[in-house]
């Protein structure tokens, strides 16, 4: 896939939505949404956070990048939706905390979690805690997932965490987001909350979560860790 | 004169220390030491880089900590003076105008999108409700041990015919039944490829040994069922009443 990343990326900076997903249509005969997500997307922005850092575009060019690969997500995710949704799913919650507005990492998440049969809800990215709160206390998700990519932003976590944390029906708390892989977060992350560093490492957590509900083995939710 | 300019202004030194703010700069920023802890920390490296090839004049786009939040977008222009002692700075917000255009367009594409997909999930809806409809057309009501009524209601084509039949089989299968009664009182038209499956319909029960029984059948149904008439050896009876008589009377 490293072949098509240049041209991926040129095209996502030119506002081109049909060559990228072009290239993305191209590649999913052979690879797994897995693959391109953690092997061509992320990379893919990477790449423009680079190109930014070496000030060779501007944050509008970036914007514009990060909706046309939105739009590809999106499109990415249409065979999923074709299934009808069953109450008998386990669900899946997932958001951007507020003031944080980058959400292709999260949404690539939610998909994933579609595609392992859950039942997924995704909330607007820059997701207020009253509002969050709400969903979960109605929807009682077995899951919620945070992302998080603003260093600044991190301090916040822990009001989140603690919130969920005290909801009867016991949620499992999943964090994932750049900032996550390049800043050591333990210490404000308390042990019953998985911190993901990357796609694969979750998409293993999804298969040993499928394979336990398979065997009629019900992980205690809200214990388990990666780490 | 330079504290008056409208635009935040700021003088610094070959180590980036801070030599003069204007008035706009310091109504704008915090008060610090280096022109680097105004600058986020994921634009530091960023800014550093330029900075430090002393250039005579750069643009730079950068994350800049103000005192209202802790991360907002400027466009820096710079100016090194001829042995890169000395730096002149003015920083420009970015222009939020454009921002929240950009923003109303990412939400109207999200609305489109979504709305592309709700229409698609509406779709799965109505075409689970026909198929339930169509599942329903031909209830199988039981007159007696020996003998069975099934109604049929509604256009007829393939698709609701392959969905009825599958109820009239288990049916069939399970009880001792002699006669079906189908009767077509309910039905409107029937297409081309609804007769090939009425036809299966009735051989499948042919050899199950049921005798099949239409009633009800209009003159232009009649029509139409007319090429199978001998294959199929049917038998039609006019009126439910009347089948209803002939054959529940004395089973």
């Amino acid at each position: 896939m490293r072949n098509e990343l240049p041209d991926f990326v040129e095209a996502i900076l030119d506002g081109d939505q049909g060559k990228s997903f072009e290239i993305v249509r191209r590649l999913r005969d052979k690879h797994s949404r897995l693959d391109i997500y953690h092997s061509l997307i992320t990379p893919a922005m990477y790449e423009i956070g680079k190109l930014w850092q070496e000030n060779r575009i501007t944050v509008a060019d970036e914007h514009l990048a990060t909706g046309v690969c939105d739009f590809v997500l999106s499109q990415t995710e249409f065979d999923l939706l074709q299934k009808p949704l069953s109450s008998s799913k386990p669900k899946a919650m997932f958001f951007s905390i507020e003031d944080e507005w980058h959400q292709l990492g999260i949404k690539m998440v939610s998909i994933l979690f579609k595609e392992h049969g859950w039942n997924v809800r995704y909330l607007n990215a820059n997701l207020p805690l009253d509002h969050a709160l709400n969903n979960a206390k109605v929807w009682k998700p077995e899951v919620i997932g945070m992302s998080i990519s603003l260093a600044y932003r991190a301090p916040d976590l822990p009001e989140y965490i603690e919130a969920f944390n005290k909801l009867p029906s016991r949620p499992t708390i999943l964090i994932g987001g750049r900032v996550m892989s390049s800043y050591d977060l333990s210490s404000i992350i308390p042990g019953n909350t998985m911190v993901m560093k990357d796609l694969p490492e979750l998409n293993s957590w999804l298969k040993v979560k499928k394979q336990n509900r398979r065997d009629g083995i019900n992980a205690q939710p809200n214990t388990s860790s990666l780490h | 004169m330079l504290n008056q300019i409208p635009l935040p202004y700021i003088k610094i030194n070959s180590r980036f220390d801070i030599l003069h703010v204007s008035d706009r700069a310091k109504e704008e920023f915090p008060t610090v030491n280096s022109f680097l802890d105004i600058i986020d920390r994921e634009s530091r490296e960023k800014a550093k880089k330029t900075l430090e090839r002393r250039i005579n004049n750069f643009t730079l786009e950068l994350n800049l900590q103000t005192k209202n939040s802790p991360l907002t977008l400027y466009d820096v222009y710079g100016h090194w003076n001829g042995n890169g002692e000395e730096a002149h700075i003015i920083t420009v917000l970015k222009d939020s105008r454009m921002e929240k255009v950009e923003s109303q367009l990412l939400t109207l594409q999200k609305r489109l999108r979504n709305t592309n997909f709700e229409l698609y999930e509406k779709n799965e809806e109505l075409e689970e409700s026909i198929a339930r409809n169509n599942r329903l057309s031909a209830p199988f009501i039981t007159l007696s041990d020996r003998v069975a009524l099934v109604p049929v209601y509604g256009d007829l084509h393939e698709e609701k015919l392959l969905a009825v039949q599958e109820n009239i089989y288990d049916a069939v299968y399970e009880g001792d039944y002699e006669k079906v009664l189908i009767d077509f009182t309910g039905v409107g038209a029937i297409e081309k490829d609804g007769i090939h499956a009425i036809k299966e319909i009735f051989l499948t029960l042919d050899y199950m040994g049921v005798t099949v029984i239409l009633i009800g059948i209009q003159p232009h149904h009649a029509r139409q069922m007319k090429i199978y008439k001998e294959e199929l050896k049917m038998t039609c009876i006019h009126s439910a009443q009347e089948a209803i008589k002939r054959f529940l009377t004395g089973t």
